[in-house]
Order: structure tokens, then C-alpha cells, then sequence
């Protein structure tokens, strides 16, 4: 979470604490500018310190944690943010920043329009609005309804009752388009990673695995989350602009069995490259598939005079693909979060014990076309699925809190009006299982009272056992596994059971192509 | 014997400067601060990696060094301010990565060969400095375990232990704890210590190390120590970081406290001391660390406990530490610690497996403690007999071990 870095204005004794106001300077850790609605704003805070020094005075910095700075940085919320089916009867508006005087908010949805002032309550200002009084008969979903106020604006989605629901919300962290489905409620975020994805969270648990904590200033995809990334000109660092591209358009569908949601960005005017990732989110099976391409456009005529010449070769631009996916790292004496892939011959578990260290397996490639990430104490686990004709050499970094799986294949070269990318698939869920012979995930979902199990798995092309057995609160039950053939991924397969009558959180195990649950998944 | 000869001794601190975003500034602005106190100094005033590095010059007593400290750090802090800028100095950054170092230089060498083997010697006393001057225990969001975190990652490489040279097969070397350097000036640098905080610690700490070295200098010099001694020298090195001033080091006779090795150092040097103009009754912050067994470390986690986020610790002691005796006030008011007993072989055999995860890199075990091959090679040994862990050799990718229990 971004955090507040601010300059000191005023400090003043109050009753054995500092009582210390000042202006926003910028946004920690990348020091950027403070969003417009605190521009010129002064902020009030105290703080108990032990020695007045280390706070200092007029004009030096004064440092937020995330968590005090959260109320700032998206100080207009309503409640509820996302609601099913129908609106509810009244909304909850709350305004965060300090106002010498009453702040007004506009409301608007399905060509209805509010005006209100906020009332003081405490340290913060709210307000309710009556949704009869926005929009005079019942609304279809998917809707909005849209708050503005002081330069913010908050929304309330809504999605229908039942099936697939897709949708722009707006989070803490900005706008960011949901797709949901009874596995899962995936958010991707529109002004980051040109569509990295910013949360993904498993229904049937509500565990969200790219949760991150609200106390830790970081980059919020790079503490928690999924972001592309490319070289681009230059093979020793990643193009640091795609972590910051924002979304420019967006399309969505509902057909075929899948909720498909494509964007599309400018990356670099110079280079003249553009990116777009299509996320499609299956209805039938615990999986996202995301295409990430990259398009070099042919370069306009040059109209000046004594220009350079150039040759072919002035106009391709070295390329190489990667991705960094983040959590919050798991550390226990003899556990903890780690990686698990094949190198072609041996299943490969790497768990690095000590922070700060870095891995890159620069030899060998993930040639079994999976990597499983394990988070075994929180029992939150990800598979990951390449293509195997062409996989990425497993790379990783294990801070005091995150750890990544961040793999790159080698670079290219991109020449005008050529295009490269990837697909890649992610199933999340709460048991895994490993060998050589492949990987899988389980996830469960509560459909109308029916616990439904979703398995998707990797399985190597030399084995024949395409079995699963799946234990639910004590009764077990087979099923077949499915092939589905995602173009740019190839093979998988699924399956699904309903469990009619059990306790939603009965334990869960199972065994699919002769792999059993891994221990102390 | 005399190894060093006139006497003379310096110290070069490297320190941060940042501005009012509590940013670093870079490396090309400092070029220029550096340049500028050049002229105004009349000292090489330079940079070294996004720092500004303050050589003192030739000095000869305490009290020159200390005049020279507060001199150029007056100055260099009235300049970074006309730029709304501080200096900030400090062993490591709660969220950058970097460290930083005050290495001592001491004059005068004439003979090289003579100052490679004052390195083996010297070698047994770099961990009591390290310990000293421990002032890093924050870096890259993570804080404690270790109160020089410099030298337990080496400084990325810039902080190495000796590896000991035999003057007949020696080449010119870079880097290291104890280091004769004369391809540049005519002086022995000991590098093991972590930038200093406080200007008077600073300058007693380099007055310190130099009497102790002329005192050295003045022995007979072994032709090259044990393997024992050399695994001593290590373990005394991890314990140096890990605890500072609290350390118990393995020495003659058994366990012993820093603090009385120490107090027995300055008392063996007290004649070199004089010789630089100083007692060691005049070492007065110096004094008061040994009595309360407390370090520059210490004084960051202190603070650490009151802004344990590290964006805010880091510019909760930025501001804190241009106040140049913020550490000495803290000395006058902070308990008195305990020694931390020396780990015992058991406790250094944990250590070497708790760095070891899944598929870990064999060299991972050998830079826990930074024992040699054979050393280390006898701790994974043990570890594999105890079923601690497992070792694998894996083609393309080397040993590997895996933690079991």
C-alpha cells in the first residue's frame, strides 16, 4: 500500500504529545505525487515522541504508515462497495479529509442525480443516501451508482444475483474491473501493469491470494499481486513504465463459457509499442488464462531533412518477456512458502530461508509447463501453467515480507508491425499436489448450498492415469479428468464434483492422476 | 620492532545525504558537493557509492582528528542545507540497499611484506572493532537479528574477511577487514568497522584502532595464524555482528566478554595512545559503551521499537542523527545490557541450518559464518549425519540442500 510522506507545517505540545500539521509532499516508496484531492491540503496528526528531534520541525519530512495514511488516500468510500442482485435500500458515504466546512457530494446512477452535504461524525464526514431517491424504480443490474466529491469518487456496483458478473468497481487502490464467477472475484487493476491483477480472491473461502496487509508501504503489485513485465531496449532492467501504464480501453464479453475481459494500453510513444492482456475468467472451472501481447507499429514517414541513415537494424527493439507474481512470504523452521516444478527430469521444490535472497535457475527451463506456489500454513496455494514448447527460466526473491515468482524468457528481437507475447494460466485453491508427473490444484465453491470442487491440472503427456479421486467430510468420490486444449498454454485437465448436504468447510483431499494432496497443504 | 613509522592515522566516513522527500542523493549531485568542499576543505572530500566520503587527512593526535571531524562536517552540513538537504549518517538504511563504512587508515608503512602479515595478525582484533563500531541493523524492510547486518552480508562484497596472504605469493587485494594497502597511500586500513553516527565516536574510535595498531606494530609478527585461529577469527566476527557490545568472543582461556577485551586493549595501547595525545580515560563515549555494553546498534533499535515500520524509522533517524550527539545523549540514559554468551557448537550448527530452506545452494551454508571449505564442508557433514538436512547434486545446478528437521 502507497503511504503519505508529508512536509511539516506546524508542531505543537498537546498534552504530552506532538501535535504536528502539514502538507502532503508525496506518495512512499516511488515518491510520486500526492493524489489532486490533497493537493494543498494541511493535515493534522499526532504523534508521541520520545524525543522531539525525530520529528522535527518546520519544512522536514513527516513519514505516514499505510495504515494511518489509508483514510487519505481514498477518503471518499461508499458502503457497500459491490452489492448482488439489487441495490440495497440506503447507501453509506464517509469523507475522510479534514473540511473547515460541510463537504457536498454528487450522486448519479442510471440517469438519476443527487446532491447532499456530509455531516460531522468524529474525525470523519458522512452522509446516507436513499436509493429510491436516485433512482425512482428498479434497476437492471450490471449498474453503478457513482459518488464525486472534492475531486474523489467512490462507486457501488452492482451485479446481478446469479452467474458470471463483470464490471468497473473502484478500490482502495484506484478503479479496477471485477470479473467473478462462483470460483472466483478477480480484480484488475486500470491504472497499473496495464492490467495486472491486483486480487484474486477463491469464493468458496473468501481467501484472497494476493491479499497484502494493510500495514506495509509498498508498491501495492509489488508486495502483493500479479504484473507483466518486458524488457524493452534494454536486456539489464525491466521498462519500469508498464508498472505504471494505465488502462486505456476495455472490452467484455459473457459467451461461450467464460467471462473474457481484454485491454488495451499505450506502453511507449518513442517505441511506438502498445500492450493489451486478454483475462478469461472459465465458468466451469477454477481458471484465468491471461494473453499478454506486445505490438511494435510501423514507424511514421520522417519528413527531416539530413536525417541519419538507417538500417534494418536501427528499427528493431529488443524484447523479453517476464512476469512477477508477489505474496506475503511464509517462514516456520522447517516450512514455508516455496516453488515447485519439474526441469524436465526431477521435481524441483525450492524454499529459500533467509530474506533478501535472490534465485535465478539460469540453466534450465520450467520445461513441465507449471510452477506450483505453495503457502502451506495459510493453505493458499497457486498454479501457474506455460506453454511447454517454450518455457521461462524459474527466477525469485524472498524479502522480510514478500516473495516473488518472477520467471523471463529470453529475449527477441521486435521489428515493426510484429507482435510477441505470452499466455499463461492460474488456478488458485486451497490442496495441490505435485510429481514428475504433474501438478494440480483443488478449489471449492458453494453453489446454492452445493459444495462444488474444481481440479485443474498439468499432467505429462506419458501418463495415462487421467483418474480423480476427490475426499469431501469423509466420503469420497471419482471423476474423470477432462482435456482442454488453451491455445498458448496447451493441455490441461478438470474436473468437478458437486457435494450435495456437507458442511461448506468439511476438510478436503484428494488424489488426480495418481498425484496425491501434497502434506500440510 | 616498528611497523609504522612516522605515526599518523585517518579515517574516511562515507555519508548519506537526503533531501525533504527523505530521498538519497544521487551520485552526480554529490559529485558536486564533493567537489565544492574540496575547495572549501582543502581535503580529497570524494563520493563512493551514493555517499559522500570524508577523508580526514593525515592526522597525528585526538585532538586533530576530532577538530577535523566537526570542521569538514560543519562546513558539509551547511552546504547539503543552502539545498534543503541533510547529512545523514549512518551503517545501512531501513529500506535502501546500502551500506556504509568509517575504515581507519593508519600511517605510516614502509614495508609491505611486513603489513601482510600484520594482517594475520590483526585479524584477531577486527571483530573486537566490528563489535565496537556495530551500527547496522536495519536494511532492505528488514530490522534486527543482527546489529552489524554490514558485516554479516559483507557489505554486498565490500566487506570480506581476510583471506591471509602469504607475502611471497601475494597479489594486491581489495576489500577485506585488515588490509595493508600501500598501492595507494603508505597505510594499513582496518575496514571492518560500520560508519559511524556520533562525530565523537567517530574520532575516538579511529584514535582507538590506530594506537592499537602502531601498539601491534610494534610485536613480532606471526608468519601466518592456525586454522584455528583463522576459524576464530570468524566465529568471533558472526558473534561480532549478531551482538556488538554485548558479544562474548572466543579468546586465550575461554569465552570473554568485548567489553573486557576491550579495556585490556586500551590498557596494552596506552603508550601508543599517549602518543596520539589521548588516554584512554579520554575516550570518554568509548568508556561508557563498554560499561553499559551498549553500541551505535542499539540506539537504532531502540528506535526501531517506537517506528517499527521502516519508511518511518528510516526518517525518524535521519532526522534524529544530524543532531551529531544524539547517540552520545542516548548513552548517558540507555540500561545497562547483559553479554549474550559466545554459541556454543550446537548453537553454531543451528545457525548454519537455519539458512538453509528447499534446494538451498550449498554456498548459501558456506557465507552464514564464512568459514573455509573444509570448515564448512565438516558443518554440513554434521548436519546431513544428524538428519538436520539433505544434500543433493544436481547436474546444472550444483550441491543443493534441503532442510529436513
Amino acid at each position: 500500500m502507497n503511504a503519505l510522506l508529508g512536509k511539516v507545517v506546524k508542531v505543537t505540545e498537546a498534552g504530552g504529545e506532538l501535535e504536528v500539521e502539514f502538507e502532503p509532499a508525496c506518495l512512499l516508496p516511488e515518491h510520486a505525487a500526492v493524489p489532486e484531492w490533497l493537493a494543498g491540503k494541511k493535515i493534522t496528526i499526532r504523534r508521541r515522541a520520545q524525543d522531539p528531534r525525530e520529528v522535527g520541525g518546520i519544512g522536514d519530512s513527516i513519514v505516514l504508515t499505510a495504515q494511518e495514511s489509508a483514510r487519505y488516500l481514498a477518503p471518499l468510500t461508499v458502503e457497500p462497495a459491490v452489492c448482488f442482485g439489487a441495490l440495497p435500500k440506503t447507501l453509506s458515504l464517509t469523507y475522510a479529509l479534514p473540511s473547515d466546512k460541510a463537504p457536498e457530494f454528487d450522486a448519479q446512477a442510471a440517469g438519476g442525480r443527487l446532491h447532499g452535504t456530509f455531516e460531522k461524525d468524529g474525525d470523519f464526514w458522512k452522509a446516507q443516501i436513499e436509493t429510491s431517491s436516485l433512482v425512482g424504480q428498479a434497476v437492471r443490474p450490471p449498474m453503478a451508482v457513482t459518488v464525486t466529491g472534492d475531486k474523489c469518487t467512490a462507486t457501488c456496483a452492482l451485479f446481478p444475483a446469479e452467474g458470471p458478473v463483470y464490471g468497473k468497481i473502484t478500490t482502495a487502490d484506484g478503479p479496477a474491473y471485477r470479473l467473478e464467477n462462483c470460483w472466483y472475484a478477480a480484480n484488475f487493476s486500470l491504472t497499473a501493469g496495464a492490467g495486472a491483477v491486483a486480487s484474486f480472491v477463491e469464493k468458496g473461502r473468501g481467501v484472497d491470494h494476493f491479499e497484502l496487509p494493510n500495514n506495509l508501504t509498498c508498491l501495492r503489485q509489488e508486495g502483493a499481486g500479479h504484473l507483466d513485465r518486458v524488457h524493452l531496449g534494454s536486456a539489464w532492467e525491466w521498462f519500469e513504465k508498464l508498472r505504471d501504464t494505465e488502462v486505456g480501453s476495455v472490452g467484455v464479453s459473457s459467451a461461450g463459457g467464460a467471462l473474457r475481459l481484454d485491454m488495451q494500453s499505450a506502453l511507449d510513444d518513442g517505441l511506438q509499442v502498445r500492450t493489451s492482456v486478454a483475462h478469461t475468467l472459465y465458468d466451469d472451472m477454477p481458471l484465468l488464462t491471461m494473453q499478454r501481447d506486445y505490438c511494435k507499429a510501423k514507424p511514421a514517414p520522417s519528413d527531416k531533412k539530413n536525417e541519419t541513415p538507417k538500417e534494418k537494424i536501427d528499427e528493431i527493439t529488443p524484447i523479453g518477456l517476464g512476469f512477477r507474481a508477489s505474496w506475503i512470504v511464509e517462514r516456520d523452521r522447517c516450512s514455508g512458502s516455496r516453488f515447485l516444478c519439474t526441469d524436465g527430469s526431477r521435481l524441483v521444490a525450492i524454499r529459500q530461508a533467509e530474506p533478501n535472497s535472490f534465485v535465478a535457475c539460469r540453466s534450465w527451463a520450467i520445461t513441465g509447463g507449471w510452477c506450483l506456489v505453495e503457502h502451506p500454513i495459510r493453505r493458499a496455494h497457486m498454479l501457474y501453467l506455460f506453454n511447454t514448447d517454450d518455457p521461462p527460466t524459474l527466477a525469485s526473491w524472498a524479502g522480510p515480507h514478500t516473495i516473488t515468482l518472477e520467471p523471463y524468457w529470453p529475449l527477441m528481437p521486435l521489428a515493426p508491425e510484429q507482435s510477441v507475447g505470452h499466455t499463461l494460466g492460474l488456478a488458485a485453491g486451497e490442496i495441490c499436489g505435485a510429481s514428475t508427473d504433474g501438478a494440480w490444484i483443488a478449489c471449492r465453491a458453494v453453489v446454492k448450498g452445493i459444495v462444488r470442487i474444481g481440479i485443474v491440472a498439468r499432467v505429462a503427456g506419458a501418463v495415462s492415469n487421467h483418474e480423480a479421486s476427490i475426499t469431501l467430510a469423509g466420503e469420497t468420490r471419482a471423476a474423470s479428468l477432462a482435456p482442454l486444449l488453451i491455445a498458448g498454454i496447451g493441455t490441461l485437465h478438470t474436473a468437478m464434483l458437486d457435494f450435495a448436504g456437507v458442511d461448506p468447510a468439511a476438510a478436503l483431499s484428494a488424489t488426480v492422476a495418481g498425484i496425491e494432496t501434497r502434506p500440510g497443504a | 620492532m616498528n611497523l609504522f613509522h612516522p605515526r599518523s592515522f585517518s579515517t574516511d566516513w562515507e555519508i548519506m545525504v537526503v533531501d525533504k522527500l527523505d530521498r538519497l542523493v544521487g551520485i552526480d549531485k554529490l559529485w558536486s558537493f564533493a567537489g565544492l568542499l574540496q575547495r572549501e576543505c582543502g581535503l580529497n572530500i570524494t563520493i563512493d557509492w551514493n555517499t559522500l566520503e570524508f577523508p580526514m587527512g593525515i592526522s597525528r593526535s585526538f585532538d586533530q582528528i576530532w577538530h577535523r571531524i566537526r570542521q569538514v562536517t560543519d562546513l558539509a552540513t551547511q552546504l547539503v542545507r543552502e539545498y534543503d538537504c541533510d547529512l545523514y549518517p549512518a551503517a545501512s538504511h531501513p529500506t535502501e540497499r546500502i551500506f556504509n563504512a568509517s575504515h581507519v587508515h593508519i600511517g605510516t608503512v614502509q614495508d609491505e611484506s611486513a603489513a601482510l602479515r600484520l594482517e594475520h595478525a590483526a585479524i584477531r582484533y577486527a571483530p573486537v572493532f566490528g563489535a565496537l563500531a556495530a551500527n547496522s541493523p536495519a536494511t532492505l524492510h528488514r530490522l534486527g537479528g543482527f546489529k552489524s547486518l554490514r558485516i554479516r552480508h559483507r557489505a554486498f562484497n565490500n566487506a570480506r574477511p581476510t583471506a591471509l596472504r602469504d607475502p611471497y605469493l601475494s597479489q594486491p587485494e581489495g576489500g577485506t577487514d585488515t588490509l595493508a594497502k600501500l598501492y595507494g597511500a603508505q597505510t594499513f586500513e582496518m575496514r571492518i568497522t560500520d560508519c559511524a553516527s556520533s562525530r565523537l565516536f567517530l574520532a575516538e574510535m579511529a584514535t582507538f584502532v590506530a594506537a592499537y595498531m602502531h601498539h601491534l606494530g610494534t610485536k613480532p609478527l606471526p608468519e601466518k595464524p592456525s586454522a584455528g585461529d583463522y576459524k576464530r577469527y570468524l566465529t568471533n566476527r558472526w558473534i561480532a555482528a549478531r551482538d556488538g557490545m554485548q558479544a562474548t568472543f572466543y579468546w586465550d582461556g575461554g569465552p570473554r566478554p568485548v567489553a573486557e577485551i576491550l579495556l585490556e586493549m586500551l590498557d596494552d595501547c596506552r603508550e601508543e595512545l599517549s602518543q596520539l595525545g589521548a588516554r584512554a580515560s579520554d575516550l570518554v563515549l568509548m568508556q561508557r559503551m563498554i560499561e553499559k555494553r551498549a553500541c551505535q546498534a542499539d540506539f537504532v533499535l531502540d528506535l526501531a521499537r517506537r517506528y517499527p515500520e521502516p519508511y518511518s524509522l528510516a526518517s525518524a533517524h535521519a532526522k534524529l542523527v544530524r543532531h551529531w550527539s544524539v547517540f552520545d545523549e542516548f548513552l548517558e540514559t540507555a540500561p545497562a545490557l547483559d553479554p549474550i554468551p559466545a554459541p556454543d557448537a550446537e548453537e553454531i550448527l543451528q545457525i548454519h541450518a537455519a539458512a538453509v530452506g528447499e534446494e538451498t545452494h550449498f554456498y548459501r551454508s558456506r557465507e552464514t559464518m564464512s568459514y573455509p571449505p573444509p570448515v564448512a564442508d565438516e558443518i554440513v557433514e554434521q548436519m546431513v549425519e544428524r538428519g538436520l538436512i539433505r544434500r543433493d547434486v544436481v547436474p546444472d545446478r550444483g550441491i543443493l540442500l534441503s532442510r529436513l528437521t
